[in-house]
């Protein structure tokens, strides 16, 4: 329909001018953007809140005449204003793995070890978000063996694939890091408990150890694991194992611990195929549609290799931001407050201390002014403005008041501050 | 409790649909009706906008109007009118004056949906929730497509202990198909969304919120909800949206909105950046507003009892139970106030009550181990956790609870999986803290490493702790010993030492976020420091090793209070101790208790705490270390331990004085401020840095009476202080024409002459001060600073020797007479005095790192190694990281025969890198890499030296050891020729 739409609003923009006028249609239509046409509804973007506002209290009546005729129907218009504050993607990661041609194997043979009543329903490609509920079944395994070993180089999403797996079975299940493995063994191996937690890890549940190449180098471990390895055949319960390296290419590896390994069902994991790309992407990205930037995230699909902390990192850096710091902090005025200074003191070539100075000059008092305005969107108020610029928070008042002037006056003035959002 | 503050903003919601009703059935009443019905949206668009005294008069008026008219009292009108008035009424408190006028209108009236609603409200603030049920219930089987009713019957039954019902209820506006098309009804489906929790109820709440602020911008439903649905989701984490603002601009546009301004607090008091005064100020408005709000009052007593004054917390809340005696929320804190003080059959009581009719709400327990984490008891809020958990394992708040407890009881690998369960539960939720305390802990088990020896577990940066185990490690051992007999305790089990390689690690592991200031801290069996490596802190010639003996004492005051000791008091045990151990481990507070002792602003013990939660937090330390040298002084130090031991047994303040001192607190206060005038601020001569109080004082003086030149004088240096010569000219023009050879008003003239620049005036000034008897340490410095300038070094010797004299203990480096004569002297040539006045000053502070690396040169080359060794080793406690210095370390041991330790320091100096080398702490420094050629061998040469000395003291593990990482390191570098002396040695050695 999006393209429908945008044939329809490309015809309509010569009617939408002479209807309102060049100068009007300059300032405040022609930015617009069609981005969704949905249940008689089309979606208009507008820049900015301020446009939009503009837009919706003067034009909405025309642009819903004219949209009408020209799509020969009755049509609703809504204009919303671009990053509308609505709380559409709290996180901004997948929540579920992405299945391509390089986990497809690992993701079916995991799939197949869950009970049918919890199991995704392959038949809408791995993709399909559909659940069956089918009441409890027998599982159907696809391989007939208790062990699976998955390997594959960092960042290929091997964790995450089976922390997927672990919290879609019914059941309880155990998870060990291999370092917090090696606490543990080395805690009830000095208290003398080691047969303790070799019951535990025999339990019938399914246990997954993952990083299990760090166990590089560790015979002792190596020899528990293997024995527990061993003692879990009997049980039936899966055993997964998740590994940077092939079991015969970890270094300092007990022999027949690798065989025990080698004996299971081994699949490698690698990194994600274009296509595999091309989705995680779209879910970072979250609703290409109504964001406008499915070329920039194709493009990334194809340009950018690796795993998928490389793909996040690209796609941060396409959106003009990091990737968040080790450490977040609380919301803090003056930080708010320094970021924007510096953001406006880099854009208009100003020192910091110019502008929160007493400097009159043309150029100043309007960065200042923009400085402001700024602030006030990022939520703090006059009085706070006023205190980090050394000014009343009267005079903040009037410094807004006076740019909302100037900003209805001049699109240009307008999207240069749109550009500094 | 977070919407029922909300139940407010429903009867705004009745208003409107009174004013429907009214324009439904405005037939017969004649030409008035178009009257009466404007008067009434009028007197409602008023309350709407918070404007509640012009409402009340509007509905007034209205009332005389229908009064005058004999309108019958079944009128619409008369229902509006009895609503307005009542919601008001409920606004301020008066809740049973509401409840009972609702109560008298005529049934017809009564059943109608907006009087419901409200008679509901003031039932449930009186704690009559089954009827506010009762009458919820029978409204909405009338009426059963009622978001508002449904949501607001689910947060009645809530209050209740009826969660599952509530649940349901909400469950049920959830599946509401189609939604809703009015903005209240949205606004309510949203806010049950809310309540129900969850990732996808959150993003479907949010768009019904907008979508409701869309349709009435005017409404604060929506928008109130929609500000603490986003602080749930985001956390007022920086970078994302702020809930605040939502709520501002509800208060902005509705008033003074109880629940709105409720939220408001809770969100800003979870931002700790934030202003606390502003913060408190929106709970003052609440009860300002309402003194009776519930929610309100119990959040003030909560704050009091976490900061320990348990018997009037719990006075307060006894309050809040006598207005509402079912107050769930109430209860619970009720219930540990009562467990502070000991009442083993109130927390029965309460608790029970708390848990009436929903023994499986794990809140309860999740309230009182929240106070006890508040209360630093931190191991005794674990089983309160794990309590909760157990009832309800997925309850976020108590998980991350018992995290914080577990982490500050130093079992951080089970923090994190516990935060790990809250963040896997609470999906898509950013919560900056978890975020931190995870991102810590993963990097405390990538990057460092663990020591565990004598009773602790050290955890130190895999690049610090070569150097940092040589030192920090016997100082604790030390301090266990030395602290240890004299406080008659030990710790059972491992204390937990994390010493962190950046002040950002640090800040974060202690207080969750970025910014804490401090150099340490201890949580009783968790010590957090900063490794002195930290390029910010080596700045400040901060004292690793006194801060560890600081930190270490908390250990003890702790354990010893049963971690019941006030923070004034634990930090004045570690400040003093500080000073016990080395005179000159000061703090350079003694300008800023002049000043606070003549602004008259030295606290009394009984408000201490409060100087914790500012910007004095420093005095405060300060001031506590002077209370325990007094005890000690005065009383012995028993006397000081007896005070801990009160309040391990868990008596008051009070109590705990009387006790240990046999006088209240407030006697002890006055006792403190005679020996602060009389012992320590005695002899100096300074001018106090007037705070605005003093100035506002002394101006009442002054103008009380025209004789006062003191004030008047004193008025003139505040002003110069704040930078504001006009007032100062005033007030000394006042001074010099009733007195015109006045002495302190001569030294402030020259103040004023000096900075305009007429430096020979200034001086001449000064001179007729001093001649006239006046004296004052800042006038000195300043006046031989102008004399130098003038060329009168003489004069300016002679002036700051004098200063010496006003104040005899400054530690300022930048006015400390002793360095500037020191300069002075360098600068002629002199060295004897200049090392003479430079021994002078670092024998007073320990904060002086150059003078004393200067000191320790001029030692050795006096042949005095030992007197060299002395002031490396007091180099040492400020930084660890300078090989140079590890090198002149080792060989002055050398020198004195004392091979091990010398050996051990040519040790440490090898494994300083270049990177944390203090020698190229310079921006411009050249700095090697550290696998270059040269740094290569500096090490392998320092480490072959060490060798060779364990070698004579016949330590064979460690010189083979140091032998063993030369020869790795020369063959990696290809330095063969170290290589073969390695091996040369090897064999030698082995050979023998």
């Amino acid at each position: 329909m999006l393209l429908l739409l945008e044939e329809c609003w490309g015809r309509v923009q010569d009617t939408l001018r002479d209807r309102v006028g060049a100068a009007t249609y300059d300032a405040w239509l022609a930015g617009l953007r069609p981005v969704l046409l949905e249940r008689s509804t089309i979606y208009l973007e507008a820049d900015s809140l301020l446009a939009a506002d503009r837009v919706r209290a003067l034009f909405t009546a025309t642009l819903t005449e004219v949209l009408s005729k020209d799509m020969g129907t009755e049509l609703k218009v809504v204009i919303q204003a671009r990053g509308d504050d609505r709380l559409e993607e709290l996180e901004v990661s997948p929540q579920r793995p992405i299945i391509d041609d390089g986990n497809r194997t690992a993701f079916l043979v995991l799939q197949s070890l869950l009970p049918v009543d919890c199991r995704r329903v392959a038949g809408g490609g791995a993709s399909s978000d559909r659940l069956e509920f089918g009441g409890a079944q027998p599982q159907s395994r696809l391989v007939p063996s208790s062990l699976y070993v998955f390997h594959g180089p960092p960042g290929v999403g091997k964790t995450f694939l089976l922390k997927w797996w672990r919290e879609q079975l019914p059941l309880r299940s155990m998870w060990f890091d291999l370092m917090d493995l090696l606490r543990a063994f080395q805690r009830v191996s000095q208290e003398r408990r080691v047969e303790e937690l070799f019951d535990e890890l025999c339990a019938d549940l399914p246990l997954v150890i993952d990083e299990a190449h760090r166990i590089a180098n560790k015979p002792a471990l190596q020899s528990f694991l293997n024995r527990v390895i061993k003692a879990r055949e009997a049980t039936g319960s899966p055993t997964v194992v998740s590994s940077r390296w092939h079991p015969r290419e970890v270094r300092k590896f007990d022999e027949s611990l690798s065989s025990s390994l080698l004996a299971g069902f081994v699949a490698s994991i690698e990194r994600p195929s274009a296509l595999g790309r091309l989705r995680y992407l779209r879910a970072l990205e979250g609703k290409a549609s109504r964001n406008g930037r499915a070329p920039q995230i194709e493009s990334l699909a194809q340009k950018v290799t690796g795993g998928y902390p490389e793909l996040r990192t690209a796609w941060a850096e396409s959106r003009g931001r990091t990737l968040p710091p080790r450490y977040l902090n609380l919301i803090d005025p003056a930080n708010v407050f320094g970021r924007v200074r510096d953001r406006i003191a880099e854009r208009y070539g100003l020192s910091s201390s110019d502008l929160c100075g007493k400097g009159q000059g043309r150029a100043l008092s309007r960065a200042r002014k923009i400085m402001a305005l700024l602030c006030q969107q990022q939520g703090l108020s006059g009085g706070e403005i006023g205190r980090f610029l050394g000014r009343t928070r009267a005079a903040v008042s009037y410094m807004l008041l006076s740019l909302q002037k100037e900003l209805e006056a001049s699109p240009e003035l307008r999207r240069e501050v749109e550009d500094l959002k | 409790m977070r919407s029922l503050m909300m139940v407010r903003l429903l009867v705004l919601g009745g208003l409107l649909a009174v004013a429907a009703l009214g324009q439904e059935g405005a037939g017969g009443l004649g030409l008035a009706e178009g009257d009466y019905e404007q008067s009434l949206q009028d007197a409602q668009r008023k309350l709407l906008r918070g404007q509640i005294l012009a409402a009340e008069t509007a509905f007034e008026n209205l009332f005389e109007d229908l009064s005058e008219d004999e309108v019958p009292e079944s009128s619409r009108y008369w229902v509006g009118v009895e609503l307005g008035l009542q919601e008001i009424a409920i606004r301020r408190g008066d809740y049973e004056e509401a409840r009972d006028t609702l109560m008298a209108l005529p049934e017809s009236s009564r059943k109608t949906r907006a009087v419901a609603l409200l008679l509901a409200d003031a039932h449930r603030r009186l704690g009559s929730y089954k009827k506010a049920a009762d009458a919820l219930r029978q409204l909405l089987s009338a009426h059963p497509d009622d978001c508002q009713l449904r949501h607001e019957l689910g947060e009645v039954l809530a209050a209740d202990g009826q969660r599952n019902a509530a649940r349901e209820l909400w469950q049920e506006n959830a599946k509401l198909d189609p939604v809703p098309t009015d903005p209240i009804q949205l606004a309510f489906l949203g806010r049950s969304l809310f309540r129900l929790g969850g990732r996808a109820n959150y993003e479907i709440a949010s768009r019904h919120l907008v979508d409701s602020m869309t349709k009435a911008p005017e409404r604060p439903e929506a928008r109130t909800t929609y500000g603490e649905l986003k602080f749930c989701a985001y956390g007022e984490t920086d970078g994302f949206p702020s809930g605040e603002r939502d709520l501002k601009k509800v208060l902005d546009q509705n008033g003074d909105l109880e629940s709105a301004l409720l939220v408001m607090y809770r969100i800003r008091s979870a931002n700790m950046v934030l202003d606390g005064g502003k913060t408190e100020g929106y709970l003052s408005r609440v009860l300002d507003r309402n003194p009776r709000c519930a929610e309100a009052l119990v959040l003030r007593a909560a704050n009091v009892l976490n900061d320990r004054r348990f018997a009037t917390a719990a006075r307060q809340l006894d309050e809040v139970l006598e207005l509402d005696p079912y107050h769930r929320i109430a209860l619970c804190h009720r219930t540990a106030a009562a467990l502070m003080l000991n009442a083993a059959d109130d927390v029965t009581r309460y608790r029970g009550r708390a848990l009436a009719g929903d023994p499986d709400w794990p809140e309860c327990d999740r309230i009182i181990g929240d106070h006890l984490a508040a209360l630093y008891r931190f191991a005794d809020a674990v089983p309160y956790f794990e309590a909760a958990l157990a009832v309800d394992p997925d309850h976020v708040d108590s998980l991350q609870g018992l995290a914080r407890c577990l982490i500050y009881t130093g079992n951080g690998e089970r923090a994190r999986q516990v935060l790990q369960r809250a963040k896997e539960l609470e999906e898509g939720m950013v919560d900056a803290w978890r975020n931190n305390a995870i991102a810590v802990q993963e990097l405390l088990e990538e990057e460092y490493q663990t020591l565990e020896h004598g009773g602790f577990r050290m955890l130190l940066h895999k690049d610090d702790s070569e150097v940092l185990r040589a030192y920090l490690l016997p100082i604790h051992l030390e301090a266990v010993e030395v602290l240890g007999s004299k406080y008659g305790w030990r710790p059972d089990g491992d204390t937990t030492v994390e010493v962190f390689h950046t002040w950002d690690d640090f800040s974060v592991r202690t207080i969750g976020f970025r910014g804490f200031t401090a150099l340490g801290a201890c949580f009783g069996r968790l010590i957090t420091l900063v490794s002195p490596v930290d390029s910010d802190l080596r700045r400040q010639d901060f004292m690793w090793e006194a801060t560890a003996w600081h930190e270490y004492t908390h250990v003890l005051t702790l354990g010893v209070s049963k971690n019941r000791v006030p923070r004034w008091l634990t930090e004045g045990f570690s400040v003093y101790e500080e000073r016990a151990r080395e005179s000159s481990w000061e703090r350079g507070m003694e300008r800023d208790l002049f000043d606070a002792f003549h602004n008259q602003d030295i606290p009394p013990v009984h408000l201490m705490n409060r100087l914790f939660r500012g910007p004095r937090i420093l005095f405060g330390y300060y001031q506590g270390g002077l209370i325990v040298e007094l005890i000690q002084k005065r009383y012995g130090f028993d006397k000081a331990l007896e005070l801990l031991r009160g309040f391990g047994d868990d008596l008051s303040l009070t109590d705990t004085f009387e006790r240990a001192l046999g006088m209240s607190s407030r006697e002890f206060d006055k006792l403190l401020l005679e020996y602060v005038e009389k012992d320590l601020l005695r002899g100096i001569k300074l001018v106090p840095r007037f705070d605005a109080r003093s100035m506002g004082r002394m101006a009442l003086a002054a103008k009380r009476d025209p004789t006062d030149l003191q004030s008047r004088i004193n008025l003139c240096w505040g002003a110069l202080q704040n930078g504001n010569p006009v007032d100062a000219g005033r007030w000394l023009a006042e001074v010099l024409r009733r007195d015109p050879d006045n002495a302190q008003a001569q030294l402030a003239r020259a103040a004023m002459l000096q900075r305009r620049g007429e430096l020979e005036a200034a001086v001449d000034h000064w001179r007729r001060g001093f001649a006239g008897g006046a004296d004052d340490f800042d006038s000195r410095v300043a006046c031989g600073t102008v004399l130098l300038k003038l060329g009168d070094v003489d004069g300016a010797i002679d002036q700051w020797q004098r200063a010496k004299a006003c104040w005899p203990s400054c530690t300022e480096q930048a006015n400390a007479p002793e360095l500037r004569l020191a300069k002075l002297y360098r600068d002629r040539g002199d060295q004897t005095q200049a090392q003479m006045e430079m021994k002078s000053y670092v024998r007073r502070t320990a904060r002086a790192f150059a003078p004393r690396y200067t000191l320790a040169e001029f030692e050795k080359e006096a042949g005095n190694r030992k007197g060299e060794l002395q002031y490396l080793i007091e180099c040492n406690r400020i930084d660890p990281f300078y090989r140079e210095m590890h090198v002149r370390m080792g060989e002055a041991y050398e020198a004195l025969g004392r091979l091990p330790e010398a050996s051990l320091e040519f040790e440490v100096a090898a494994a300083v890198s270049p990177d944390a080398d203090r020698a190229y702490m310079s921006p411009r420094a050249e700095k090697p890499a550290a696998d270059s050629e040269p740094e290569v061998r500096a090490r392998s040469q320092l480490r072959l030296r060490a060798a060779r000395l364990r070698h004579g003291l016949g330590d064979t593990e460690r010189r083979d050891n140091l032998l063993e990482r030369v020869l790795q390191e020369s063959r990696e570098s290809g330095l063969t020729d170290l290589e073969a002396e390695a091996v040369e040695l090897q064999q030698e050695w082995q050979g023998r």
